[in-house]
């Protein structure tokens, strides 16, 4: 695996490797979360409005205690999200989980509430001082693109992955023996066929059909059904 | 005879679905205890599996799947207690004061700051009081030269008022800033504290000039104690921060900066609720003539002898 991964070693004894989240996928996480705090903020203005006439007004003529109280109250909202989500939900925000993306303490374990507030709290030096650019910056050089808040709280994102099992099937007598690498390549082939792009379906098919032993040239002459028929022979039929 | 991926697969896949379905169910906290118990089962036999996949079959998907599996149930199974009212409890009478105690050296460093930056900030007013420009905000010194408290909501129209709100959040904002600019190894919050003190002592000088200075002293007397030991301690917090990336000791940097996180955020989660407390006082009880000058000095007296009595009592002596 290319990829970076976070190993965890567990009192069994044996390592589990995690995917490490990209900065990308982060990127779009907070996006979705930011939008999502900012829908609210909008609604919860427009069910204001049906309240006072003038929200804008009502706030400047607002005793001096109750604009204290929601300037605090905006402040808490801003920095509890993000620390009541990661707790109560296994280390995703909304936005985290339609990424399908999730924090995790440096040794595997779910973020506590303090791992939590250190992260949060130090999205301020992140974000410094506009859009970012530190936290952009320190994850593009971190080896696990952990941004400030991360490093100091030793938290790390990682990627969840759904991996459909089902085309593994029990070979058919009939089945030629492949290694496990080939039936691992040639399923997820045949798994993804419809999705892959024709250029590039005919041409990986030919490939792998030239590597499980059918001569270059009588790959070169089959379409993409009899590829997909060939190679569906080969694991054992599906 | 190595078992083939297809056949250790469809062999060992319904412990895997099981398995899967289990940690659904643990999360939606509807587990019985006999379930839980086959739970870790599951878990030590998919570990044994996903060590198996390990060496037959490196980076199929099996093996990815399998990562995924066991990271999950690891997590489920091995994970830190929930925050619970004993928890809050045990964290704000013994975590927390013993915190404060622990970094007290660093608190007084923000103290001097602090009291360093009123002393300039006052001294340069009160010499040249054409230096309150630099450091008092337009719209405040207006005020303060029309000779109207912006903390005095009777005396003047909304504006003012608006003065004081901002000052609150910019103590809000610098509670919070000074303990992230501990990144910077503490240079950030040295100069963030610093600053926050030239300000006060600014504004204070100005006021005296123009005769407001019994009526700031009204205002800020209430809630100042408080507030201001807060400041410190977060700021402390920034600087333990500061100390621990500079000076990490024989440790790596990257471990003790973590470790030492811990409790520089506990002082930051500790102060929070005080915050917002004295925000209420400095709301409510602070401005206007409602409440005696005599009985604003006995709430700031009493709420920062008591705040800082807590912090160093409290805990000592039930501690382990």
């Amino acid at each position: 695996m290319t990829q970076s991964t976070l190993d965890v070693a567990t009192p069994e004894r044996v390592a589990v490797e995690l995917p490490i989240a990209g900065v990308g996928s982060r990127a779009m996480a907070y996006l979705i979360d930011v939008a999502l705090l900012f829908v609210v903020a909008l609604a919860g203005y427009f069910a204001l409005t049906f309240l006072v006439p003038d929200p804008v007004n009502a706030v400047v003529e607002l005793s001096r205690a109750a604009r204290i109280a929601g300037a605090v109250a905006v402040f808490a909202a801003l920095w509890i999200y993000w620390t009541v989500f990661e707790v109560s939900w296994h280390g995703q925000t909304i936005g985290k989980r339609l990424m399908k993306i999730r924090v995790v303490r440096l040794d595997g374990s779910p973020v506590t509430a303090v791992d939590s507030a250190i992260r949060n709290l130090l999205r301020v030096v992140d974000f410094f001082p506009a859009c970012y650019p530190v936290g952009l910056v320190t994850m593009l050089f971190d080896a696990k693109h952990r941004r400030v808040g991360d490093l100091v709280a030793g938290t790390v994102l990682v990627r969840e992955e759904a991996i459909d099992l089902s085309r593994f099937v029990a070979a058919t007598p009939g089945a030629q023996a492949l290694s496990n690498t080939d039936l691992d390549v040639v399923t997820d082939f045949l798994r993804r066929f419809e999705a892959l792009e024709p250029e590039a379906r005919t041409t990986l098919g030919r490939r792998l059909l030239t590597r499980l032993g059918t001569s270059p040239e009588e790959a070169a002459t089959l379409d993409d059904a009899a590829l997909r028929a060939r190679l569906e022979a080969k694991v054992g039929g599906r | 005879m190595a078992e083939s991926l297809s056949d250790f697969v469809t062999r060992r896949r319904p412990d895997w679905t099981t398995l899967e379905a289990l940690l659904e169910r643990l999360r939606a906290r509807s587990l019985h205890l006999d379930e839980l118990t086959r739970l870790d089962a599951l878990y030590r036999r998919a570990a044994a599996d996903l060590a198996h996949a390990q060496a037959a079959f490196p980076n199929t998907d099996v093996h990815r799947f399998l990562n995924q599996l066991c990271g999950r149930a690891y997590g489920a199974i091995y994970r830190a207690p929930p925050v619970s009212v004993a928890s809050l409890r045990r964290f704000f009478l013994t975590t927390f004061p013993a915190a404060v105690r622990e970094t007290l050296g660093y608190t007084r460093v923000a103290i001097a700051c602090m009291a360093l930056g009123i002393v300039l900030g006052a001294t340069t007013v009160a010499l040249q009081p054409d230096g309150a420009q630099r450091l008092v905000p337009p719209e405040l010194l207006d005020f303060i030269e029309r000779r109207e408290l912006w903390t005095d909501q009777a005396l003047t129209s909304h504006t003012p008022s608006e003065m004081a709100t901002q000052i609150f959040l910019n103590n809000l904002r610098v509670t919070f800033a000074a303990f992230g600019a501990g990144v910077t190894g503490g240079v950030g919050t040295v100069l963030l504290v610093l600053y926050n003190g030239l300000f006060l002592g600014a504004v204070a000088a100005a006021c005296f000039q123009h005769g407001l200075g019994a009526a700031l002293l009204d205002f800020i007397t209430a809630h100042g104690p408080v507030e201001l030991s807060v400041i410190c301690i977060t700021g402390g917090a920034g600087l333990v921060l500061g100390h621990a990336l500079i000076a990490p000791g024989e440790r790596r940097r990257g471990v003790h900066l973590r470790e030492r996180a811990r409790l520089a955020v506990q002082l930051v989660l500790g102060c929070a609720p005080f915050l917002v407390a004295i925000g209420v006082v400095e709301g409510f009880v602070s401005p206007g003539t409602f409440f005696p000058w005599p009985a604003k000095a006995l709430v700031g007296l009493a709420s920062g002898v008591g705040f800082w009595r807590y912090l160093l009592v409290s805990g000592t002596s039930t501690a382990p």
